[in-house]
C-alpha cells in the first residue's frame, strides 16, 4: 500500500499543475476569457526564459530517474537478502548431511575393534566421499567448458529414453514419447550433447523415481517460436506446493522424498545446465497427481 | 581395473610421497609399503626437490595443494630436470581444470582427493609398469607418433597421412590419453573421469560416442582396428605402436 502510494506521489506533482491550470483555462476561456495581455520585455531576457522552460520540462525526468534508481536498489537488497537465506538453508542442509556420518565414525571408533567397527568407518566414509561429489558436480557443472555442435533433439530424446528404460522399475512405468514429425521434426540447437543427454536422463530418472509401478511417464517435444520444448511428465507422486521451491536448492529435498533415495542435487543440476544453455527449466506438480517438468532451450544463441 | 602384479624389479621400487597434510603422511606409507613399495615423504614441494636431488625415486605422487611450492610448479621443476621420473598428480575436488593441467603437464596420472588408497596402488602399479619397459615415458612429450598417424599436443591438432584430421576437443583429449598409454585398456568410467571430469554423471555413453568420432574421422574399422580396439566388457585400448614424434 505504502510502495503505491510512493510511486503515485511523483506522478501527481508533476501532472497535477499543468493538469489544474488547462482545467482553468478552458473553463475561463469558455466563460468569454479576460482579453489579452502583452507582455514587453528586453530580448535579452530570452536566454533566461529558455532555461527556466528547460528546468522545467526536466522535472519530470529527474524524478522518474530518482524513483527507478530508488527501485533498483529496493530489488538488489531483496536478491541479495534472497541470496543470504539460500545460503544459510544450504549451509544448515549441508551440516545436517556431513553430522550424521561423522557421527557414525566417532560411535564406532569408540567401539571396541573390530570388522564391523571397521565396516561401518568404511561405509560412513563412503557416505561423505559421495556427498563431496555430488556437491563438486554442480561446481563441474557450472564452469567446464561447453563443446558446441548442433544437436539433435529428438534423437537425443529417443537415446535417453532408451537408456532409461534399462534403470531398475523402469520396466513398470509406461513410458512413451512423442515427438514431432510432420511437418518437420524438431529444429537442432546448439549445446553441449553430453551434458544435454545428462539432462534428459536426469529427468526421466526422476519422473521414474517418483512414480509407482503402472504409472505414466511422457517425453513430449515440440517447437515454438526460437525455442524447443521439452516436457517430462509423470503421474507419480508429485509434490507439495510449499516444498516447490525446495527443489532447485542444493541438497533441498521434498519431505515425501526423504524415503527415497536421492542426492538432493538432481534438479539443481539440471537447472543449471539448461541456464548454461541460456534455456529455462520449470517444474509444475500437483500433489498426488503428478509432476512436469518442462525444459526450454533456446534455437540458437544470439552470442553465438 | 587393472590386474596387480609383481613389481616391476626385484628391487622394491622407491616412491616419493608429496602432501601437507600429516594424516596423509602417517597412514598412506604403512599401506604401500605393506604392498612392496619403499616410500619416503615430503610435506611440500621444495622439500621434494631437496628429496628427489638427494636420491631419485622411482616414482613421485605429488598433491596439488600445498604451501611452500604446489604441486603443478613442482611438477614443471620436475620435468625441466628429469623427463623420465613418473609421476602422480593428486587433484583436490572440485577442480576441473586441475585434470587437463595436470595431463598437459605431464603428470603420468592424477588422482583426485578424496581416493581408495587401492586405486592409488593400482595407479601406481600401471605407471611403474609403463617405466619399466625402458622406452621413455610418452606423458611428457610434446607430440606423439602412431604409424601415419600424429597429434601435436600443445596445438590440439592431428594429423593423418599428412591431412589434418579434425576433432571435437573432448574427442581428441581422449585419442591423446589413449594413445599416451598404448597398449592398456581402460574402463569407460576412468576415461570418463580423466576426459569428461564428470565422474559418473555423463553415461559411458559419450565416450562411446566420441570414439565412434575417432574413428569415422581416422577411418579405424572397428572390427580390425589399427588404432583403437574395442575390449569387450573391459574398455578400450590403443593398440598402435607409439612413438615420441
Amino acid at each position: 500500500m505504502s510502495r503505491r502510494r510512493e510511486r503515485a506521489l511523483p506522478v501527481l506533482l508533476v501532472l497535477g499543475p499543468p493538469l489544474f491550470g488547462a482545467v482553468a483555462s478552458l473553463i475561463w476561456w469558455r466563460a468569454g476569457g479576460g482579453g489579452p495581455v502583452y507582455l514587453l520585455t528586453d530580448l535579452a531576457w530570452i536566454p533566461l526564459a529558455a532555461g527556466a522552460a528547460i528546468a522545467l520540462l526536466a522535472v519530470p525526468g529527474a524524478m522518474g530517474w530518482r524513483t527507478a534508481r530508488r527501485r533498483a536498489e529496493r530489488e538488489l537488497r531483496e536478491i541479495r537478502r534472497e541470496h543470504t537465506e539460500r545460503r544459510r538453508r544450504l549451509l544448515s542442509r549441508l551440516d545436517h548431511e556431513l553430522k550424521n556420518p561423522l557421527q557414525g565414525i566417532r560411535a564406532a571408533l569408540a567401539d571396541e575393534p573390530s570388522d564391523r567397527q571397521r565396516a561401518s568407518i568404511d561405509a560412513q566414509s563412503q557416505r561423505l566421499v559421495s556427498l563431496l561429489g555430488d556437491l563438486r558436480k554442480i561446481g563441474e557443472v557450472e564452469h567446464t567448458a561447453l563443446e558446441l555442435t548442433q544437436v539433435d533433439p529428438s534423437a537425443l530424446a529417443e537415446e535417453a529414453v532408451a537408456a532409461i528404460r534399462e534403470v531398475p522399475g523402469a520396466g513398470e512405468r509406461r513410458l512413451s514419447v512423442a515427438l514431432p514429425r510432420a511437418p518437420r521434426p524438431l529444429p537442432c540447437i546448439p549445446g553441449d550433447e553430453d551434458l544435454l543427454f545428462l539432462v534428459l536422463v536426469n529427468a526421466l530418472s526422476n519422473a521414474v523415481k517418483y512414480s509407482r509401478p503402472g504409472d505414466a511417464v511422457e517425453l513430449r517435444g515440440r517447437a515454438a517460436e526460437d525455442q524447443v520444448i521439452l516436457e517430462i511428465a509423470d503421474t507419480g507422486q508429485g509434490i507439495a506446493p510449499e516444498e516447490l521451491p525446495l527443489v532447485w536448492e542444493e541438497l533441498g529435498r521434498g519431505s515425501a522424498a526423504r524415503g527415497i533415495e536421492g542426492s538432493g542435487l538432481g534438479l539443481p543440476l539440471l537447472r543449471a545446465i539448461v541456464e548454461r544453455h541460456g534455456g529455462t527449466a520449470v517444474l509444475e506438480s500437483w500433489q498426488g497427481e503428478g509432476s512436469t517438468l518442462t525444459l526450454r532451450l533456446p534455437q540458437s544463441w544470439p552470442h553465438s | 581395473m587393472t590386474p596387480p602384479t609383481a613389481p616391476p624389479s626385484p628391487a622394491r621400487p622407491r616412491v616419493l610421497l608429496v602432501d601437507d597434510d600429516a594424516t596423509i603422511r602417517e597412514h598412506l606409507p604403512p599401506v604401500l609399503e605393506r604392498s612392496g613399495l619403499r616410500v619416503d615423504v615430503a610435506a611440500d614441494g621444495a622439500d621434494a626437490l631437496r628429496s628427489i636431488g638427494r636420491a631419485l625415486p622411482d616414482l613421485v605422487i605429488l598433491d596439488v595443494m600445498m604451501p611452500v611450492l604446489d604441486g603443478r610448479e613442482t611438477l614443471r621443476r620436475i620435468r625441466a630436470d628429469h623427463d623420465w621420473l613418473p609421476v602422480i598428480l593428486l587433484t583436490q575436488v572440485g577442480e576441473s581444470f586441475e585434470r587437463a593441467a595436470a595431463l598437459d603437464e605431464g603428470a603420468d596420472d592424477y588422482l583426485n582427493k578424496p581416493f581408495d588408497p587401492h586405486e592409488l596402488l593400482a595407479r601406481i602399479r600401471a605407471v611403474l609398469r609403463r617405466t619399466a619397459r625402458g622406452t621413455a615415458p610418452l606423458s611428457a612429450a610434446g607430440a606423439l607418433r602412431a604409424g601415419p598417424l600424429r597429434i601435436d599436443r600443445p596445438a590440439r591438432r592431428v594429423v593423418l597421412a599428412g591431412a589434418e584430421a579434425p576433432l571435437t576437443p573432448r574427442a581428441f583429449a581422449l585419442l591423446e590419453f589413449l594413445m599416451s598409454h598404448p597398449d592398456e585398456v581402460f574402463p569407460r568410467e576412468r576415461l570418463l573421469q580423466t576426459v569428461w571430469g564428470f565422474d559418473a554423471i555423463v553415461t559411458t555413453r559419450a565416450v562411446d560416442h566420441r570414439i565412434a568420432e575417432i574413428r569415422r574421422v581416422l577411418g579405424d574399422d572397428a572390427a580390425a582396428p589399427t588404432y583403437l580396439e574395442t575390449v569387450p566388457g573391459a574398455g578400450y585400448r590403443f593398440v598402435h605402436p607409439v612413438e615420441r614424434a
